[in-house]
């Protein structure tokens, strides 16, 4: 049916794009890394103060949406009021006054300064010394708290939500605005301490941007900003006066102050991002003839590259204004994050096809370009990435010269040359028509490198998706080149096991004594054990009814020979039910070594003739119940069959039929019958091989792709079983079969 | 045989959050002779982390000077009806009922009259009629609420809302994609479904799209949807180059209506013409047998009117039988 849907659904499609309204779908097919693939990372080079803006599917890289918005200037405030008392109060205290008291508690901290009041608050002890020394300092801060704790009431605005049923009611006017207004602009005039005055006019421009005509704030800001230092309470007045300028439509000029505090301050880095909007591109073009120079002019395009989503234009644009700019190197690492996207490897074998270079991009040349020239400040950084971008389009001896010339100029963090031997390793390996001893020798250290890598100590190296890579470009190598062992070192594959030869060749190559340091590191990379390796041919011998050999295999499994089995595996029931078998008291309870040695017992019974009937149904049983269908499936689960899962369908194709075989079970309940000597017993083994051709029917059709009973009942199938059941109507065995089996009663109705 | 016909009106919705007419509005408002405008006053959504109805975005009005009686109109989004009970339900038409009633009364108005819009599922529709007969129950207003296509042509899924009349939602018939399709209005789509209009038993009004958005395309996929831009705004811009009748590339990069595009982005223009407009009225005529009488225009925005001709709206009324 057509999609329909509401007049609201723009709603949605807004609010899902991030920053820059770029889409990044990085983690689409699971849980990943927010920067999806990634070996290129832009915490090596890039300032920290722009880690929010680096390549990431969330808002914000590492914090997604921000909340500090009333607690991102505390700590730095606390420490220039330290600062202002020159240490003699305690920051504990400054912190109290600063951040937490209420206006009565400042009030009343203002009348002991002072004078007023005899008993000194609890609150100002620490202010004691000073009072003595220096209360004009004290009175002024306290003189200046009482304004600025009157201002939090229009100024600590919390976010609104579009839940919040005022969300689009105009907001409330602040009663006290003229008096405090007055008051502020007083107390600005009249104050001579430069620490002082600032942060008045910080309050009095904020003042005037919430309360006042926006004017206001523009014209106190324009006419007295030269005589501040350009500290964060400066930057803060500022972004206000950005504010104003917005009110009044001035998208320009607004952008551009924006633009000021973005570079000015880090803290308003992620501030300047949510107001920064050029409407027209004449706004944009009048921001941009408003920077006074070529450096304000790259922090526009910086942050049009950044929130806009278009690195390349931006780095051309910043390149040509000043090739020594800092402001390249956040972009670079954008646009390298988005194109590396393209390398890509599948989770479950190894990829002919490491690259999809499907995407077309400018990006390779102008990269090129800027790395040839060499004229930026950090040339490594441009040929490393021009090396990259190589390896990524598969250019891998050029990649290879990009990376020579980078060596030469790197510095020697041990980050830096880090990042470099790791692309290096994937060009390595990338360029690799076959992998050769000299190209094991090559690569050998740094795989052991990144096999032994402390994360912990160089947390910002993104080293994890090249490791996976590389080991499964190296398995896929080996496959081609035949070398079966030493594929499945790097990456394992069920279908490895679906030979005996490779099997053994495994066990060999693990007990080798005298492995080469290479064979070292593949046996190290590999998962399974030899221990593993004969628990699983033990497995494979008992499915074939070899026991004598998968008893001696068995014995050298190690710990798996000792698993305990959950339930009784010679019962047998009319309706399978695993959770009763385990549930169930049992005498003795069976390892997967102690099952086999008692079927060993009762199948030497069995060729000795003694009570065949007895004899041939517990091994029936057994060997049912060690099937995908039976109470004691648990027996085939280890490191390389895997854990058992729910549908048959889901069974590895390489040891599916192996675990769904109803042959061994039929073959005893055959011969079960055979020996059988009355009517109950008959009964029973007919309606057990009844059990084992339905198990196999659904086997080759229900569990298949193409399931012809998809859509249609399959309750009329008649198994030779219930047929020759029905015989034994009389029995008490067969009223039992009824009273359980609703699948059987329904057929013995039908043939009423 | 005489038989009793309501008269033709044309209506439009207002579907803003702060009420505010332009001169262009009120002209339309008053050459087409509008007495009711069906005002947008507020939705009803979950908030994250939280199974309780919320009121969202109510409209809050600049004047209380009105050119028209207005008709509250609720958008209720349908996971709100998923976790409804019955004492939930109640409460949930109580706190509509205030919640109006407030803003009404901020314009001093006291409507008689209320229209929900739902896009209500089959599994949502017992819950949801149960919050309409509340709603009656509690005020004993005239209540319409708006039907979607598919729940016209499925009704026996979804269910005939307990209302006294039904708007017809005759547009949003199509998805949003980067393709060549109309994703307002596509005639072949709607002919599937107008069949339908003949034996649905609620009386119904109409609901047509003037409305117009484009999508911004990049590598093939839809970017960003841009609300509220035409073609208009792309037509004499020389950043862009028109490509098709409906589609423009972005020829230099540029900052746009507060947009940014990139250069090679593509634009895909959505709107209905004024054929398409007479084109509906026409299929709707082949199945209402004469029943339908309210025109209602989504929506009242001089951003929309523009495309228009000034008299299309009496047109089309005038072809409607």
């Amino acid at each position: 049916m057509t999609k329909l849907f509401s007049k609201k659904l723009w709603i949605a499609l807004i609010s899902c794009c991030g920053i820059g309204g770029g889409i990044a779908f990085a983690c689409a097919d699971g849980w990943g890394e927010e920067y999806g693939v990634s070996n290129f990372s832009p915490e090596i080079f890039v300032d920290s103060a722009y880690s929010p803006f680096f390549y990431s599917s969330m808002f914000y890289y590492k914090i997604n949406f921000e909340e500090n918005q009333h607690s991102r200037f505390n700590d730095k405030n606390v420490q220039e009021w330290a600062g202002f008392f020159k240490g003699l109060v305690s920051k504990d205290a400054l912190q109290y006054f600063l951040q937490t008291a209420t206006d009565a508690s400042i009030d009343s901290a203002a009348r002991w300064v002072a004078g007023k009041s005899a008993p000194m608050p609890l609150s100002v002890q620490s202010f004691n010394a000073l009072k003595q020394n220096n209360s004009l300092q004290l009175t002024a801060f306290f003189n200046y708290l009482q304004l600025a704790k009157k201002s939090e009431a229009f100024a600590l605005n919390d976010i609104q939500e579009p839940w919040n049923t005022d969300s689009t009611a105009p907001k409330k006017t602040y009663a006290g605005a003229a008096a405090l207004n007055r008051d502020l602009l007083t107390a600005f005039s009249k104050t001579t301490d430069a620490f002082l005055k600032e942060r008045i006019w910080f309050q009095l421009v904020r003042s005037y941007f919430f309360n006042g005509n926006p004017q206001q704030a523009i014209d106190l800001y324009t006419s007295t900003e030269k005589s501040m230092p350009h500290n964060d309470i400066y930057f803060r007045t500022l972004a206000y006066t950005a504010g104003a300028f917005y009110k009044l439509r001035n998208f320009s000029k607004a952008n551009y102050y924006y633009s000021l505090a973005y570079d000015g301050c880090d803290a308003l880095k992620t501030v300047a991002h949510y107001s920064f909007h050029p409407q027209e591109e004449k706004d944009w073009n009048a921001t941009l003839a408003l920077c006074r120079n070529n450096d304000e002019q790259a922090t526009l395009w910086q942050m049009l590259g950044v929130f806009y989503a278009d690195e390349q234009r931006a780095i051309s644009e910043i390149y040509r204004l000043n090739p020594l700019s800092d402001k390249l190197d956040l972009l670079l690492g954008r646009a390298i994050n988005k194109y590396e996207q393209k390398f890509t490897y599948r989770g479950d074998a190894p990829s002919y096809m490491p690259f999809d270079t499907s995407a077309a991009s400018k990006l390779p040349a102008l990269v090129t370009k800027i790395a040839t020239a060499a004229n930026t400040r950090t040339p490594w950084i441009w040929e490393m990435a021009a090396g990259y971008v190589n390896t990524l389009d598969q250019k891998y001896a050029a990649a290879a010269i990009w990376f020579a010339r980078a060596e030469k100029s790197i510095p020697a963090k041990k980050e830096a040359q880090a990042q470099l031997r790791l692309l290096k390793l994937i060009n390595n390996v990338g360029q690799a028509k076959r992998i050769d001893a000299s190209l094991e020798k090559s690569i050998l250290a740094d795989m052991e490198w990144l096999k032994n890598f402390d994360a912990s100590t160089m947390p910002e190296l993104r080293y994890r998706d090249a490791f996976e890579w590389i080991k499964q470009k190296l398995a896929a190598k080996y496959l081609q080149q035949k070398e079966w062992v030493k594929s499945e070192c790097f990456y394992s594959q069920s279908a490895f096991y679906a030979t005996n030869k490779n099997v053994e060749a495994l066990k060999i190559f693990l007990g080798k004594i005298n492995k080469t340091p290479y064979e070292k590191l593949c046996a190290a990379f590999c998962v399974t054990s030899i221990a593993d390796l004969f628990e699983y041919q033990a497995v494979q011998l008992t499915y074939a009814d070899s026991i004598d050999v998968a008893i001696g295999k068995m014995l050298k499994a190690g710990p798996a020979a000792a698993y305990v089995l959950p339930g009784n595996p010679f019962n047998g029931r009319i309706q399978d039910c695993h959770d009763c078998d385990h549930a169930a008291a049992q005498k003795i309870k069976y390892t997967k070594l102690s099952l086999l040695q008692k079927i060993k017992e009762l199948k030497d019974k069995l060729n000795a003739g003694t009570d065949v009937y007895s004899n041939a149904l517990l091994l029936a049983n057994a060997a049912y119940n060690i099937s995908h269908f039976g109470n004691a499936r648990f027996f085939y689960e280890g490191k390389i069959i895997g854990l058992s899962p729910s549908s048959p369908t889901s069974i590895d194709s390489v040891f599916r039929s192996m675990l769904t075989g109803m042959e061994v079970a039929s073959k005893y309940y055959n011969l079960c019958l055979q020996y059988a000597a009355t009517d109950e017993q008959k009964a029973k083994c007919q309606y057990m091989l009844a059990k084992c051709q339905r198990n196999a029917w659904y086997f080759t059709t229900i569990y298949k792709e193409d399931n012809p009973y998809s859509d249609k009942p399959v309750d009329f199938i008649a198994w030779d079983g219930f047929k020759a059941l029905k015989q034994y109507s009389n029995s008490q065995y067969y009223k039992e079969v009824i009273k359980e089996c609703g699948y059987f009663k329904t057929y013995s109705l039908k043939g009423r | 045989m005489a038989c009793r016909q309501r008269t033709k009106t044309v209506s439009f919705y207002y579907w803003k959050t702060r009420f505010r007419l332009d001169s262009l509005e009120k002209q339309a408002l008053f050459t087409n002779g509008v007495t009711r405008l069906y005002t947008r006053y507020f939705d009803v959504d979950l908030s994250p982390g939280d199974s309780a109805p919320h009121i969202v975005a109510p409209i809050s009005f600049d004047t209380s000077s009105l050119p028209a009686s207005i008709v509250p109109v609720v958008y209720i989004k349908n996971r709100v009806l998923e976790q409804l009970d019955s004492t939930r339900t109640r409460q949930l038409a109580t706190a509509i009922q205030q919640q109006v009633k407030d803003i009404s009364r901020s314009v001093n108005i006291s409507p008689r009259e209320i229209q929900f819009d739902c896009d209500w599922t089959a599994t949502t529709r017992d819950n949801y009629f149960m919050l309409l007969r509340q709603y009656k129950i509690l005020t004993g207003q005239t209540i319409s609420a708006t039907i979607r296509l598919h729940q016209i042509k499925y009704s026996a899924r979804t269910g005939i809302p307990p209302v006294d009349l039904g708007v017809l939602m005759y547009y949003n018939m199509g998805d949003i994609n980067a393709g060549s399709s109309n994703s307002i209005y596509e005639k072949g789509i709607a002919a599937r479904y107008a069949p339908s209009i003949k034996i649905y038993p609620l009386e119904l009004d109409i609901a047509l799209p003037i409305f117009a958005w484009s999508l911004q395309i990049r590598d093939g996929k839809v970017v960003k949807l841009l609300n509220k831009m035409s073609f208009l705004h792309f037509e004499n811009d020389t950043n862009f180059t028109a490509v098709t009748a409906n589609s423009y590339a972005v020829k230099h990069a540029c900052f746009h209506g507060g947009y940014y595009f990139k250069e090679q982005d593509k634009i895909k223009t959505e709107h209905v013409t004024a054929q398409s407009l007479l084109d509906m009225v026409a299929q709707v005529n082949a199945y209402s047998n004469h029943r339908i009488r309210n025109l209602i225009f989504y929506d009242l925005d001089k951003e929309n009117l523009v495309l228009y001709d000034e008299a299309i709206f009496k047109k089309i009324m005038d072809r409607l039988d």
